[in-house]
């Protein structure tokens, strides 16, 4: 299989998105996407998708003569995809011969043009898809090498030869490397491009912490106003809120027995408290070690409390049962429905940035209600000794 | 009146343990068979114990030994006593047919634990949670010092260990610096 790398990379970009907040309340705008490829493709579907602000969006038309147009709108740029008479199923056998081409849309027109199918046509359209294909040309000898070294290693795996095999595999992570080297120096040199700013959020993604906010503040303010710069400033702006001595937002929700339990009813005492869906990778894991910090906190004036967010496809009562299989034996409550797809939708929810991407999370507030700890590595076996130290 | 102790931090006979934490009490090593070295049935106070679950099945465990050979070939001789202890599997000749074929790799005291429902299982590995290995084990003053991985175990931190200043927060910026 042929790795095509700047695919590979614009992935994970379209995959990421927090929505800490609403993308009904940003301008979209128009688009047009006219097609004329080969006459010979008549009658056949052609397929576009593309993320709307992070929300995905397909849309398909019939090309008559190799003619086709898309209408819709759109906020940020965005990293789209066009496949011409795509099969049902993508397979390892089928993948090669896909006619598929990916490139931005921004608002106005997008022209794509050409004798043959997608794959080799040209594509015009605003600012973004400019850089995209600039970005293209720059990537162009890795993705040569990375084709050719391929081609060797499948040459080397058929006669047996190991070493040439392993020596061929080095050279390929060193050229991916390059690849790394050619993104950071484009963002360098493009800070008024939204293609910057999406490469960048992917190389960064899950760990966007507010030490990047240096970073993030050289891209031009209009980049940074785009729907997606606007939603990473949300984040820096919601660490900041949850950072070690900031206080601790209020909550509010129910326990076991219905009743509601305030954060701020709890004053006077530490509290440990954990957000968390059930079921995640390696739950028993984190089911145990919250048990290990509960041990290591009875000494110290500290309440554990376990706060659950729960899936679309579970009941209710599954919670109890996550209960009594974790030995959760402390302060349970749910904010059932408060994240979804979507995002963050409770004001708990919103208030600790909490989506099935951050899940589960966890702080350490202290007896003032002022928070000792957060952004807790909640799979390290000491965590409940450092919690323990940070007590007084 | 009744006088609830903390089962967690008893292992007299018996008794079954129920958590095994950092900062507990350990007096005495689980009931296995030791197939290579020296037995360790109590702890001896005066010497630091580092104990590394492995299984022949568990690639990441084979590929750490060199560096817990090399480790305990530098410290043994100084009041420092290295266990490789076999976990999570039945096999028990498969584990004698590895340590003769890597007698080399592991000069250090080896143990066969056994699989589901033997002592080890009981006492060390349901309390401490292990669901994954490889994890090392720190064990000095019968206290249970420190639940890691093998990779952050190096000189500095053993060092830190015999010198009685041992911490977890200095141990894990020894391995960051």
């Amino acid at each position: 299989m042929i790795m095509n790398i700047l695919k590979i990379n614009m992935r994970l970009a379209i995959t990421f998105s927090l929505l800490l907040f609403s993308v009904a309340s940003f301008s979209q705008n128009k688009f047009t996407i006219k097609g004329q490829l080969s006459p010979e493709i008549n009658g056949k579907k052609v397929l576009l998708s593309y993320k709307n602000n992070g929300v995905s969006v397909e849309d398909s038309t019939k090309a008559e003569m190799g003619k086709f147009t898309f209408k819709g709108l759109i906020g940020d740029p965005a990293y789209a995809r066009i496949s011409v008479d795509p099969p049902a199923m993508t397979t390892m056998q089928n993948v090669k011969s896909i006619d598929v081409r990916d490139f931005f849309i921004d608002a106005g027109e997008i022209l794509i043009t050409g004798s043959a199918g997608a794959k080799t046509a040209v594509i015009k359209g605003g600012k973004t898809q400019a850089d995209y294909q600039r970005r293209f040309e720059l990537y162009k000898p890795v993705q040569a090498r990375v084709d050719s070294l391929n081609t060797m290693i499948a040459g080397y795996k058929e006669k047996g030869d190991n070493k040439a095999m392993d020596a061929a595999r080095l050279e390929m992570n060193a050229e991916f490397a390059k690849t790394g080297k050619i993104d950071s120096n484009f963002i360098k040199d493009n800070p008024n491009s939204f293609l910057s700013l999406d490469i960048w959020r992917s190389k960064h993604r899950g760990t966007l912490r507010s030490n990047f906010e240096p970073e993030f503040k050289r891209f031009s303010p209009e980049v940074r106003n785009t729907f997606a710069g606007r939603e990473i400033q949300a984040k820096f702006d919601l660490a900041k809120k949850l950072a070690p001595g900031q206080p601790a937002p209020e909550f509010k929700l129910k326990d076991t027995a219905g009743k509601e339990i305030s954060l701020s009813s709890l004053r006077g005492k530490n509290v440990f408290v954990c957000f968390y869906t059930p079921d995640f990778m390696n739950y028993d894991a984190f089911a145990f070690n919250l048990g290990r910090i509960n041990r290591a906190l009875k000494d110290k004036n500290t309440v554990m409390v376990t706060v659950y967010y729960s899936y679309d496809d579970r009941p209710d009562s599954y919670w109890m049962e996550t209960i009594k299989r974790s030995n959760f034996n402390w302060m349970n409550l749910n904010d059932i429905g408060g994240v979804n797809n979507a995002g963050s939708v409770s004001p708990t929810a919103k208030a600790y940035g909490l989506t099935y991407y951050t899940l589960p999370s966890a702080l350490l507030i202290g007896e003032d209600g002022k928070i000792l700890a957060s952004q807790l590595k909640l799979n390290d076996t000491g965590l409940g000794q450092e919690l323990a130290q940070l007590i007084k | 009146m009744i006088t609830v102790t903390a089962i967690g931090s008893i292992s007299a006979q018996g008794l079954t343990r129920e958590y095994l934490d950092v900062g507990d009490t350990i007096n005495v090593y689980p009931k296995v068979e030791w197939i290579k070295g020296n037995p360790t049935v109590k702890f001896d106070t005066s010497k630091v114990y580092i104990v590394d679950l492995w299984a022949t099945w568990c690639k990441p465990c084979i590929a750490a030994m060199p560096h817990f050979n090399a480790m305990a070939s530098k410290f043994k001789n100084r009041g420092v006593v290295f266990i490789a202890q076999d976990v999570m599997e039945d096999d028990r000749q498969k584990v004698l047919d590895f340590l003769k074929a890597n007698d080399k790799m592991m000069g250090f005291d080896v143990a066969y634990g056994g699989g589901k429902g033997s002592d080890f299982e009981r006492e060390w590995i349901k309390p401490a949670g292990v669901s994954a290995i490889p994890q090392t084990f720190v064990i000095k003053g019968n206290k249970l010092l420190w639940q890691t991985s093998p990779d952050m175990i190096n000189e500095a931190v053993i060092e830190m260990l015999i010198k009685g200043d041992f911490s977890i927060e200095k141990a894990k910026k020894s391995i960051t610096n």
